[in-house]
């Protein structure tokens, strides 16, 4: 990276969501993603980089884990540092299923593998935890089986409902 | 309202339903027809199994054995648990009882292989020899497919006995079931019939290799590693390693650095073949088992010991390393499962076997997987 030590401040871009919102947020956090890393190594940082997937809201909770997983200053994470940032996560993606599913689809537009595996095994342990009906009603999915064919697929496996 | 999972791409989707036990994603199968489709996909079943394979959590078929009062003869009957180590802190899940679905009363486990299970089923009224099944099952969906009789005259000596090994051919990505049908002349052992049955063809066939060890005894074995079967043979002072390549269908035999008499044990440790060798310390006369491992498949050279483990400790078989690769999972000679810290020597018992006839079987890996869900089982 250029910037020299004796800067006292950081290096900030801007990031503009696709409904026109923008946010400043220091370099070094936003290149958690490594879209947006990409972007400025190209040399997209004198204006404003556009994240046309992610709306406003979205990306104002993306750039709150940027904040909370830039790499720190002093280079090396302790342990005690790396179990205050898990309960962080965990908290972070309690959330409601559409906005879990927004950042799952933000975080693997922006390629932030952190927050996409945290939100698949978010959504997996939601999927874990609900009946066939449920899933369904969370996750807007059509039945298309006929009430015949479910009931036949269901009978073969009758053990995995017990 | 927008169908918000229909917009995750395809991967996602496959990503996270492979984060999810088998029971769950066999019920999520009526989701959806796309839902159904993607899970019973030949490729999300593999990744699935890598997934499983790889997460650090090991998993095992282990044997009991218990003797049925309740029978004239006194019989053995053998039981398998599967269970699960977490890959935090090594415990141990509560042992949960597989039990196979078939007809005869009684069953032995030939082996366990990618998930799959290989069983020979039989009746209880004589020895296994005459009256058996071969099936192949997935114990985690509880699918199986049955393996053709096996065609050769029914057994009436006493003195014939069979051998059978299960495996996997990478190349066709096949399962093959090895039988060898021995006589033993003066403590050697004579294969009169050689026989393999593919899981794909469902038909058994005579192998064209002859056996290649005549005047020798099979000590251990055998053992699936690297697309082959292996035992041991003791044929002359030197112990020697025999193989049965499941791509190319022949034997080939290999020495070991060891004594034959010294090897106590064969099996397979994080994919690589490994023996205990009995050492005695010269200095104070202690009796000790090294357990070696063949670094390079195949290459003599390559054996290079692990680790010591003392003689009273009546090790049989190491299975696996914790994940910080400090202890190592063991069996010893009554089937009891522990850890061992190889540093300081200590142990703690994780499974304690009840009674214990001499094992059919020994502890193997085995996670669960969607394999047979794909194709015809024949349940």
């Amino acid at each position: 990276m250029s910037s020299t030590l004796c800067c006292s401040f950081a290096k900030n871009v801007t990031l503009r969501s696709s409904d026109g919102q923008t946010f400043e947020v220091e370099e070094a956090a936003a290149q958690v993603s490594q879209t947006i890393k990409r972007m400025i190594e190209d040399g997209c940082t004198g204006s404003v980089i556009p994240v046309p997937n992610l709306t406003g809201p979205v990306l104002a909770l993306v750039i709150e884990y940027f904040k909370k997983h830039s790499p720190p200053s002093d280079g090396c994470p302790t342990a005690l540092l790396e179990m205050e940032i898990k309960d962080w996560d965990a908290k972070f993606v309690a959330v409601d299923n559409d906005t879990l599913l927004d950042l799952t689809l933000a975080a693997h537009y922006l390629e932030i593998q952190g927050l996409l595996d945290l939100t698949c095994h978010r959504v997996a342990d939601i999927l874990n935890d609900n009946s066939v009906e449920k899933i369904r009603e969370i996750f807007h999915i059509k039945n298309d089986f006929t009430p015949e064919e479910e009931a036949e697929e269901r009978s073969k496996i009758q053990w995995a409902f017990e | 309202m927008m169908m918000k999972m229909a917009v995750l791409p395809q991967h996602l989707i496959t990503d996270i339903l492979s984060l999810l036990p088998v029971k769950s994603l066999l019920r999520f199968q009526c989701v959806s027809k796309p839902w159904f489709a993607l899970i019973h996909d030949p490729y999300f079943i593999n990744v699935y199994f890598e997934n499983n394979n790889n997460n650090g959590e090991l998993s095992f078929i282990v044997e009991t054995s218990e003797l049925e009062l309740s029978s004239p003869l006194r019989r053995w009957k053998y039981d398998y648990h599967l269970v699960n180590f977490s890959n935090e802190d090594e415990s141990m899940s509560e042992p949960l009882k597989i039990i196979p679905p078939f007809f005869r009363p009684h069953n032995l486990v030939v082996g366990c292989c990618n998930s799959l299970v290989c069983i020979l089923n039989y009746d209880d009224r004589c020895s296994p020899c005459n009256d058996f099944e071969i099936f192949i099952w997935n114990p985690s969906i509880k699918k199986y497919k049955r393996l053709p009789l096996v065609p050769i005259e029914p057994i009436e000596d006493n003195l014939l006995q069979q051998s059978l090994a299960f495996g996997y051919d990478p190349v066709n990505n096949d399962y093959k079931v090895l039988m060898i049908v021995y006589v033993m002349i003066d403590y050697r052992m004579k294969p009169l019939e050689i026989m393999i049955c593919s899981l794909k063809a469902r038909s058994w066939r005579r192998v064209e290799d002859q056996w290649p060890c005549k005047d020798s005894t099979i000590s251990s074995g055998p053992v699936f590693s690297n697309g082959a079967f292996h035992w041991l043979i003791d044929s002359t002072r030197a112990g020697t390693l025999l193989a049965f390549d499941l791509i190319t269908e022949k034997f080939r035999v290999q020495a070991t650095p060891f004594k034959s008499y010294s090897i106590m044990g064969l099996n397979v440790l994080e994919g690589s073949l490994c023996v205990s060798v009995n050492t005695k310390d010269q200095d104070i006369g202690l009796q000790r088992i090294n357990v070696w491992t063949m670094k390079e498949y195949g290459v003599a050279s390559s054996w290079s010991r692990l680790y010591t483990v003392r003689r009273n400790f009546r090790h049989r078989r190491s299975l696996a390393f914790s994940n910080d690769g400090k202890k190592v999972l063991m069996q010893n000679m009554s089937q009891d499962l522990y850890w061992y810290d190889t540093n300081n020597k200590t142990w703690s018992i994780v499974f304690k076997n009840v009674r214990c006839n001499s094992p059919k079987y020994w502890a193997m890996s085995c996670v669960e997987s969607l394999f047979l869900l794909d194709g015809d089982s024949d349940n």
